[in-house]
């Protein structure tokens, strides 16, 4: 024991007796917190080195970028979820899917941490030791945030399948946990998740129990008709598309699962976003630091329970919007140098903030930007014409300055005929210039993707 | 089915209040039989003290909280007079620092002058390097007593727990003994 450490003993007020625990009645029992919108998020400190409980290295796809102790626990929380997690799969001896909680009710999962966090942080992590047969436990706070605990010493397995007579089941107690973080107490039917007591090799308390959704359902309320749902996402760049219901005309919210050790547990949100199709669909730019695996939940107006939609996974790891790059070179003009060519804009076609800038070029010279899809290189006079293979479209002249330097912004919304850009698409970009003597020039070429 | 009993509702008095924080934990379901053999031992006595600690730890974290109960009685195996410490995750220092676990069990059962059966497991940690003699199981391991006809009767909790029905501290101590026999 480190005494330096310990704050002096102090005998225990009544207050420390105010709650009952172990109860037996029958049927579900409440605390008496809900977790608010605010107190949806969970993290997971993946600090849980006892044997099995990161075994489970298979990947799924309703849980991208997850597995072991992170994956349990995220399946423990959204067990509880208003409706299917994706598609639901993700744990073989559930008949009905994770996601069974058709309640006003739904968490957003927030990655991993580097911490364990304070009381009230909406952490997951391990503890070292034991305290008798106590497996793991949940710490409420007065504002109904939580953190949860799960000691080191038992024979821990992180499945995804059935587990081993002597092990006992990560999933199925993270499952039980959460129960309590959202204002569960114990219930008097055994059959339930939130039973008090947990055996070796069962994994049943993985899937909540009618009971259990009874219970859920006295907090938050069933299901509203007027709860947004998410039945789909699609990703095209960084554009995402999301399909479902209920969304309100404008000022949604998008919430997204932030990268791992990143934030404080609060969603990253896109705010302010309309939808279209009477409420059916929401296209999204998915924000920078959001490229990671995780959830998307919908908020629409308010801060009821009912406000905001079930979690759907989304592996928006591939969405990483890169700046342009430069994929052709062009041979040096009459300065020595190559053309050099740079773009700056926020690569959102929407924001139409695109402006291409040429230098080390010859001073005086006339000269075409040009741009296309296509980047096959010809020798053309002095240069390399980089945009061959697709059809390539030209802008209006430009000339250079005294010291060799051009600029054109571009109108996207009144672009050539045939050549109109679209948010997720790559193009390419190259200047076409005079040179002295009646020749001419290119300069480098960058790819640029409108993907932000 | 029970929606807000007395209980919750006085726990959600507490919490509108921001008074600490309260606790849930999930145990190892064992029955009797189980319960002593992964038990140092079972004491029937008088809690004649309860202190709450917090840790503040560099690796397992802030505000770890155990309580310890002293409790003066039998020792049901050896059936001679002892005094035993138990502790247990969660209490509360003062009404703003704490946090409570559901395995604490209820203010009725560990009231100072109260008495109980309790089965402790000493730990070298339970967590935050804190080593003390464990409540087994938290609120799986105290059971109330009450007399009857002159008897002591152990009050049983349900299924899942060691001790299910109500019990004649007579007969739970007859069956620790025979089971310490069996097992050693
Ligand atoms: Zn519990």
């Amino acid at each position: 024991m480190k005494l330096s450490l310990i704050a002096p003993p102090v005998l225990a007020l009544a207050v420390a007796a105010i709650f009952t625990g172990g109860n037996t009645t029958e049927g579900y029992d409440l605390i008496g917190h809900n977790l608010s919108l605010s107190q949806r998020d969970f993290r997971v400190n993946n600090n849980l080195t006892a044997a099995g409980a990161n075994n489970n290295n298979t990947p799924h796809a309703n849980f991208p970028d997850a597995q072991g102790f992170v994956m349990a626990m995220w399946k423990g929380a959204i067990e509880w979820g208003s409706l299917l997690h994706g598609d639901g799969g993700g744990d073989t001896t559930q008949n009905l899917g994770l996601g069974s909680g058709a309640a006003n009710f739904d968490a957003s999962f927030q990655g991993e941490t580097t911490a364990i966090g304070n009381l009230g942080d909406n952490i997951c992590s391990g503890l070292d030791g034991n305290s008798g047969g106590v497996l793991a436990f949940a710490e409420i706070t007065g504002s109904g945030a939580w953190r949860m605990r799960f000691y080191q010493g038992w024979n821990w397995a992180d499945g995804p399948g059935s587990i081993g007579f002597s092990q006992m089941d990560l999933q199925s107690v993270a499952t039980h946990e959460y129960g309590h973080c959202l204002g569960l107490g114990h219930s008097g039917t055994g059959a339930a998740t939130m039973a008090p007591t947990a055996a070796n090799g069962q994994t049943g308390p993985r899937s909540i129990h009618a009971d259990d959704i009874a219970g859920l359902q006295a907090i938050y309320g069933a299901a509203s008709a007027t709860k947004p749902t998410i039945s789909g996402l699609s990703l095209s760049g960084s554009t995402l598309t999301i399909t479902g219901t209920n969304f309100d005309a404008t000022g949604n919210q998008v919430w997204f699962t932030r990268a791992n050790n990143q934030g404080n547990g609060t969603p990253l949100k896109a705010t302010n976003v309309p939808s279209t199709g009477g409420g059916t669909q929401i296209v999204v730019a998915v924000p920078n630091d959001v490229r990671t695996g995780g959830d998307v939940l919908v908020q629409k107006s308010g801060n009821a329970h009912s406000s905001l939609s079930n979690a759907y996974p989304a592996d928006l790891s591939g969405s990483i919007c890169s700046g342009p790059t430069n994929v052709c070179f062009s041979f040096p003009n009459s300065t020595g140098n190559i053309g050099q060519l740079s773009i700056t804009g926020s690569q959102n076609v929407a924001a139409n903030d695109t402006v291409l800038f040429g230098s080390q070029l010859p001073a005086g010279q006339f000269g075409i930007f040009l741009y296309g899809q296509g980047f096959t290189g010809t020798t053309i006079s002095q240069g390399v014409f980089c945009l061959g293979g697709a059809p390539f479209y030209r802008l209006p002249i430009v000339q250079t300055d005294p010291f060799g330097f051009v600029n054109y912004a571009l109108d996207l919304t009144n672009m050539p005929l045939g050549g109109d850009i679209s948010q997720g698409e790559t193009w390419n970009f190259q200047l076409w210039h005079r040179e002295n003597g009646g020749n001419s020039n290119f300069s480098e070429t960058l790819a640029y993707p409108f993907c932000n | 089915m029970k929606r807000f009993t007395p209980k919750t509702l006085l726990l959600a008095a507490a919490l509108v209040a921001g008074i600490g924080t309260y606790g849930e934990a999930q145990i190892l379901k064992v029955d009797l039989g189980q319960m002593v053999a992964n038990t140092d031992g079972a004491v029937f006595g008088t809690i004649i003290d309860q202190e709450t600690i917090r840790i503040d730890h560099p690796v397992d974290g802030p505000e770890l909280y155990y309580t310890t109960l002293t409790i003066k009685g039998t020792d049901l195996a050896s059936n001679k007079p002892t005094v035993v410490s138990v502790s247990f995750p969660g209490g509360f220092i003062d009404a703003e620092n704490g946090v409570y676990n559901s395995e604490a069990p209820s203010k009725d059962v560990i009231a100072v002058g109260k008495e109980v059966v309790a089965f402790h497991l000493w730990s070298d940690n339970m967590g935050g390097d804190f080593a003390s003699n464990a409540l087994y199981a938290s609120h799986g391991g105290v059971y109330s007593t009450f007399k009857s006809k002159g008897n002591v009767i152990v009050q049983g909790r349900g299924a899942g727990y060691a001790i299910t029905t109500n019990t004649h501290l007579t007969s739970l101590q007859g069956n620790i003994q025979a089971l310490n026999t069996e097992q050693r």
